[in-house]
């Protein structure tokens, strides 16, 4: 029955990374998140609402991100979301540890 | 962590706002992302929500919503598997409360794990004093004794009431760390003093503080009241609840024989061991010590060979947590056979239960198959199963407490006889209530896990097809249904062969002949001791109470003796004897002695074989006789005629070469359990030694035994108001001594009864449903022609092979089982051919009653209305 809460091809953990990095620039609702990530990942990132969503209230729980209703660009209700500082530092914590298991990972493929 | 949790809390204030918002928020995203539904739209809802909650709570919470909304949908079901279990868990719960009050509960003092007591039961004060004196490992060591003693609440002139009084030593208190809920308590410097227990405060002085410094008199000793005990604490006896407490220095005046002798054990010794020493050292410190303590309480005139076995007596700690209890003795094996009787019964609710669940759980196949077939995990249909079986079965046990309390006050006031008190707290205690607790999630998840994985296995695509196919068995061969009412019908058996059997020997017990002729008999106890009379006095005063007696009118013949017939726990006289000087050859068995007046045998009902009974003229000065029992005669003398012989009873000089000039008729002397005994009767005017101090037992035959106690009452009052007078039947000591035997019989009926019921409705229920299930196939029957003998037997035929099952396996079981009850039963064997039959005979009768019903409706089948409803 198993409905997987991530998309296939990512690192677990990883969604929450790539989240915190599309609110760097500024804030966005969680249609603008999900589109933000297609768009940067040219179409190999589609983040559906059954992974998004469940992401978003993990980051809201841990206080890296905060929501706030605004009106959307068609002006309809949206919340957006706004990085926060403790989020600021997470992103740049989980960003190096990425960095460091990426590379890792890039030595092991190159030597092997 | 602690921001998390503060905002999780925060969340689930807001829940239903929040949830709002992320739907509203989910909502624009589809729209935005041109309405494609990424999966399951709930489903991810309920993810993204889940992040916020604990989420088995919040998901506990809706099963047990869903529960009560579909119990609300089908009362009848819930309320017949409440008062199923309710009967089980009740029952299991009344007899744990029992057993835990009697054999599991701490003294209500500090650390009683600390407590040891002294094995072999009691000892002398001199033996009390050396063990104080040598064992430094004890904080404290106390001795004491229960008496039972008529006590005048309110001075010298009020009414004599009986009392269990509890003698110790000084140090009582302070070694169990009591304190007194009013007042004081005493220690060792303190002699004419009492405290009462907290009922006996509030029994006989309202609960007035005023009562301090009162003085009531225990026998005939005046003493003052210092202070009351806590309300939960009964002394260290669990089952008996002395109303005062007493040091020994203020009941028995210095320099008694009680502070001197050492052939007297009366005391039972405890002890608080100190911070840091184990039981195990103290144990060694004593063993050590021991022969030490038994040489300085030597008597030094003692003959060689008694002063050796003096010396051999050994001793050992015992845990005292539990404290010491000769009701726990009596009734602690009684009482774990009744909890794995009761646990047979639990194990039969269970069954119901699940079996109930079992046919719910098929007729929701199709509710399960939709909910599995929209995403829902298997995991989450078992527990929502789950859930629901531990909220009947809560709610069961729940009703089955109130019960359970109920009954154990039944159950108390039923072993409560006149004499023995038998005051126990029935109050569920936490430890009753944490045990039905974890016997209702025991329960619960026993008779869901069967039908819940029947049922969550379930194939989605049969399960929505609803398959009801038409099988050529009415039942299927092997379904779990089928497999629980055979265990049930097996357990019932069980169940019903215990009772069958404990009946039985019963009935056997009562049956026997006790040599006394129970139904005219009186027995009248009167204590002149406690109205102050002495010595000669005493004596004087039963022989006019007999004379009395035999005065009243309706009164056919009057005795007295030094013990009642069927005197149970009030004592008994064994020694050894030697026949004209030989110690007799072959058994070696005691012969058991009681004092009898004149006209003793008559009175009693039992006949004379040959010689003379006992005489007016056997006076103190004449010569020493004797009457035996036919036991004695046969074990003693084989054939040979005993009249003239000469037996002398111990080594005491008073007792030497009494002649014998009779023999009677066996009758029984403790207990009717006890085997054929040796009984000799001697003139009670010739033991005087024996009887002094104490009060002979006055025996009245009379035709109507009401009336005369009410004279003979009245009659013992005339002669000293003062004088407490208890007056009973042989029949009340008959009650008394089978009191183990008639409750077994009754509870093992009752549960029996309870099992025959539940199995019975289990049977009914399995073909009520599958008659129910099949009535297509049972019209095609009839109307191809099957007669209604053909259908009825159909039925029946289901019920009889699954009664036959369980009845074969139960039997199995309860032979298996017999050996375990061997020493309670009375001339019947557990594998008592008449009790297992009946058994069987009885489980046969109920199931094809069970099946009627079922059967009938079938042969009504109307095959048209049955082929038109497919």
């Amino acid at each position: 029955m198993g409905l997987t809460n991530q998309p296939p091809d990512l690192l677990p953990g990883t969604l929450d990374l790539l989240i915190l990095r599309t609110l760097v620039a500024g804030s966005l609702h969680g249609y603008g998140i999900a589109d933000r990530l297609k768009v940067l990942s040219r179409d190999v990132l589609q983040v559906g609402e059954s992974s998004l969503y469940p992401a978003l209230q993990r980051l809201l729980l841990n206080g890296w991100v905060k929501a706030e209703w605004g009106a959307s660009e068609n002006n309809r209700r949206a919340r957006y979301y706004t990085l926060t500082p403790s989020g600021k530092k997470r992103l740049n914590a989980e960003r190096a540890e990425f960095e460091r298991l990426v590379g890792a990972i890039q030595r092991v493929l190159q030597t092997a | 962590m602690l921001m998390r949790l503060f905002r999780r809390l925060r969340y689930l204030c807001h829940r239903d706002q929040l949830a709002r918002e992320l739907a509203e928020e989910m909502e624009f995203h589809r729209s935005m992302s041109g309405a494609r539904a990424f999966g399951n739209a709930m489903l991810a809802r309920e993810d993204a929500r889940a992040v916020w909650t604990w989420r088995w709570l919040e998901e506990a919470w809706q099963d047990v919503r869903y529960t009560v909304q579909s119990m609300r949908r089908q009362p009848a079901f819930a309320l017949v598997a409440i008062a199923i279990v309710a009967l089980g868990a009740g029952a299991t719960i009344c007899v744990f409360g029992l057993l835990d009050a009697l054999v599991v509960r701490s003294l209500p003092v500090d650390r009683p794990d600390r407590l040891v007591y002294f094995a072999k039961p009691a000892f002398s004060y001199p033996i009390f004093r050396e063990v104080k004196a040598r064992m430094p490992v004890f904080e404290g060591v106390f001795g004491w004794n229960i008496d039972r003693a008529y006590v005048d609440w309110t001075g010298r002139a009020g009414e004599l009431l009986p009392a269990d009084v509890l003698e110790t030593t000084g140090e009582f208190f302070t070694t169990l760390h009591v304190r007194a809920a009013v007042g004081r308590t005493f220690d060792t410097q303190d002699a004419a003093v009492a405290v009462i227990s907290h009922a006996a405060w509030t029994r006989h002085f309202g609960s007035d503080a005023s009562a301090i410094g009162r003085v009531i008199h225990v026998g005939d000793v005046p003493l003052t009241i210092v202070g009351v005990a806590p309300r939960e604490f009964f002394g260290v006896t669990p089952g008996l609840e002395p109303e005062v407490i007493v040091p020994i220095a203020g009941r028995y005046r210095p320099g008694t024989s009680v502070f001197t002798t050492t052939s007297s054990s009366w005391l039972h010794i405890m002890a608080r061991l100190k911070d840091g020493v184990s039981r195990p050292q103290a144990e060694a410190v004593l063993q050590t010590v021991w022969p030490a303590v038994l040489e300085a309480t030597t008597n030094p005139g003692a003959p060689p060979d008694r002063k050796a076995l003096y010396l051999s007596r050994q001793t050992s700690l015992e845990p005292g947590r539990t404290g010491f209890s000769r009701v726990r003795n009596q009734f602690g094996d009684p009482l774990w056979l009744l909890m794995a009787l009761v646990g047979l019964l639990l194990a039969i609710a269970c069954a119901s239960v699940a079996n109930l669940l079992l046919a719910r759980g098929m007729a929701r196949r199709r509710e399960i198959a939709v909910r599995l077939a929209i995403g829902a995990r298997p995991g989450r249909v078992l527990r929502q199963l789950v859930t629901e079986s531990l909220v009947l079965t809560l709610a069961g046990s729940a009703v089955g407490l109130l019960l359970a309390s109920w009954a154990a006050g039944l159950l108390v006031s039923f072993l409560t006889t006149g004499r023995e008190l038998f005051v126990i707290d029935t109050a569920p205690g936490w430890r009753t209530i944490g045990f039905s607790l974890l016997l209702a999630v025991t329960i619960s998840v026993l008779s869901a896990l069967l039908p819940a994985f029947t049922a969550s296995r379930g194939d989605v695509t049969a399960g929505l097809k609803e398959i009801n196919q038409a099988r050529s068995a009415l039942l299927r061969r092997w379904s779990a249904g089928k497999i629980l009412v055979a265990v049930q019908i097996a357990l019932a058996i069980v169940l019903l062969c215990g009772a069958a059997v404990f009946g039985r020997s019963l009935s056997r017990l009562l049956a026997q002949d006790t040599g006394i002729d129970t139904a005219r008999l009186l027995i009248v106890a009167a204590n002149s001791e406690g109205a102050g009379y002495k010595d000669q006095a005493q004596r004087q005063f039963d022989l006019t109470l007999l004379e009395t007696l035999r005065a009243l009118p309706r009164v056919e013949s009057a005795a007295l003796s030094w013990m009642p017939p069927i005197s149970n726990t009030m004592g008994n006289w064994t020694q050894n004897i030697t026949i004209d000087g030989v110690p007799p050859v072959g058994e070696p068995t005691d012969v058991y002695f009681n004092g009898v007046s004149a006209q003793y045998f008559d009175t009693v009902g039992m006949r004379l074989r040959s010689g003379r009974p006992i005489g007016e003229t056997d006076i103190a000065a004449a010569p020493k006789v004797v009457v035996i029992n036919e036991t004695l005669a046969r074990r003693y003398f084989r054939g040979r005629d005993p009249i003239g012989h000469r037996i002398t009873i111990g080594k005491a000089a008073s007792r030497k070469d009494l002649e014998i000039v009779g023999i009677v008729q066996d009758a029984k002397y403790r207990t009717l359990q006890e085997p054929a005994r040796s009984i000799a009767y001697l003139s009670v005017a010739q033991v005087e030694d024996v009887t002094s101090g104490r009060d002979l037992f006055g025996e009245v035959r009379a035709s109507n035994l009401s009336t005369v106690a009410a004279a003979a009452r009245q009659a013992v009052r005339l002669l000293d108001p003062r004088v407490p007078v208890r007056i009973e039947t042989v029949s009340d000591r008959i009650r008394e001594s089978t009191l183990i035997e008639r409750l077994i019989t009754v509870l093992a009926s009752a549960l029996a009864v309870a099992a025959l019921i539940l199995a019975c409705a289990g049977l009914y229920g399995l073909l009520a449903y599958a008659v129910s299930r099949h009535r297509r196939e049972i019209g095609v029957r009839i109307a191809l022609g099957a007669r209604p003998a053909s259908v009825l037997w159909m039925v029946q035929r289901e019920s009889l092979v699954l009664a036959g099952l369980g009845i074969a396996v139960g039997l199995g079981s309860a032979l298996a089982l017999g050996r375990f009850v061997r020493s309670m039963l009375f001339e019947v064997t557990a594998d008592d051919p008449l009790a297992l039959g009946a058994a069987a005979v009885v489980m046969l009768v109920v199931a094809s009653t069970a099946a009627y019903l079922p059967a009938r409706r079938a042969t009504r089948i109307d095959p048209l209305t049955a082929l038109r409803y497919e």
